[in-house]
């Protein structure tokens, strides 16, 4: 990403350099923000559309990580850069932050409020951040976890998100 | 602060090189300060300060970062010890790392100025580091309450919620508050902790990669 110039951009757009500048006024800095912003919502509305069909919390926990793994260790320019050059990118995806741990909250609440035997006195609204930090946290640093293994992220699922909106049952299941 | 008298024993000059390093840094950033200016905090001459400093500028701060880092492990390490139960000293444990980091003037500088510093030991790769040494550092803090791999998990995700809301507030959790830590260990780690019975298999025994060194810019 250092190498990339604002020329090396307009050249493979096809575009003039001051055409870039006139979309981008910010310059490179204000592309990589951008390129980010666009890539993180490119991902999230693909979440959407594969966690549509989850048919409760622990489901719908389990399709979030194994969906966001794969997109973050499958997103070549993002690895190429976490790799390379982590601190060009890293304050403008972390920037990003706050409204994606939002969003996912907002996607995990119905799901929360409708859980089984939920712990008495419940906060909705606050497990719902929680359980969308967690998420993160887990997508970007599995911490030697296997995402793309379901059973293990089921179980990741069951023993460190489940269990702070759901009592355990009897049965031990 | 100037160090009087120069015939100090090598561990003193280390010292006031150190606490000169991390005033320069709290007052022109990382990047822009350089082993002179360190030399002329610590009032030192500048053979002196580079003897201190076999390494250079690099070899400096990788001292000054672990000295620190090994000081806010010390101080969630004690203010567990204090605790009278797990839960306490879980939310005194948070409490305590909160006011330790935000003591570190040079800390607050890099993270308002030169956060691309920072961030890149607190998530992806790097936070997976970071989750490494917490919980080889820490995880013995708690088997007072905790067996090993319990304790191992219970530290593990302390520390993910700590770096969660450290790089990303929430108003109801003040991290530096141990009321508002307790109400976030009752409410969110406690019901993880299984005792002896079915760990998560993901707390690993093996280090994560070490990060590949590169040349200073």
């Amino acid at each position: 990403m250092g190498k990339t110039a604002v020329d090396d951009v307009a050249q493979e757009a096809r575009v003039s350099r001051a055409t870039v500048y006139r979309h981008f006024p910010g310059g490179k800095d204000q592309l990589i923000r951008d390129t980010v912003m666009w890539e993180t919502a490119h991902v999230v509305e693909q979440l959407r559309e594969t966690v549509a069909e989850a048919k409760d919390l622990e489901d719908l926990l389990v399709e979030t990580l194994s969906f966001g793994h794969r997109a973050v260790s499958t997103h070549e320019v993002l690895q190429k850069v976490l790799e390379t050059e982590p601190e060009r990118i890293l304050p403008a995806l972390l920037s990003e932050t706050p409204w994606l741990v939002e969003l996912l909250a907002s996607h995990l609440r119905p799901a929360v409020a409708a859980a089984p035997n939920r712990r008495p006195g419940l906060d909705v609204e606050a497990t719902g951040s929680h359980l969308a930090r967690l998420v993160l946290s887990f997508i970007t640093a599995p911490g030697g976890r296997d995402l793309e293994d379901r059973e293990a992220t089921r179980s990741l699922v069951r023993s460190q998100l489940l269990p702070v909106v759901m009592t355990p049952q009897k049965d031990g299941s | 602060m100037p160090v009087s008298t120069r015939a100090d024993g090598p561990a003193a000059v280390r010292q006031a090189v150190h606490d000169a390093a991390l005033a320069c840094i709290s007052r022109y950033g990382v990047a822009k300060t350089n082993l002179d200016d360190v030399a002329a905090e610590a009032g030192l001459s500048r053979a002196a300060a580079y003897r201190a400093c076999p390494g250079g500028k690099q070899a400096l701060l990788a001292s000054v970062f672990a000295t620190e880092a090994t000081a806010v492990l010390k101080s969630i390490a004690d203010a567990v010890a204090e605790a009278d139960d797990l839960a306490g000293g879980l939310a005194a444990g948070m409490a305590a790392a909160s006011r330790r980091l935000g003591s570190i003037e040079a800390l607050r500088f890099v993270l308002r100025y030169e956060p691309e510093l920072v961030l890149p030991h607190l998530s992806f790769a790097g936070l997976d580091r970071f989750l490494f040494a917490a919980s080889a550092a820490l995880t013995p803090a708690l088997t007072r309450w905790l067996d090993p791999a319990a304790a191992r998990a219970t530290v593990e995700l302390c520390a993910r919620l700590f770096v969660s809301h450290w790089g990303n507030p929430d108003p109801r959790v003040r991290l530096s508050d141990p009321d508002q830590t307790l109400r976030l260990v009752e409410d969110f780690v406690l019901p993880t902790i299984t005792r002896g019975n079915t760990p998560d298999p993901g707390t690993r025994g093996i280090p994560p990669t070490p990060r590949p060194q590169k040349e200073e810019q």
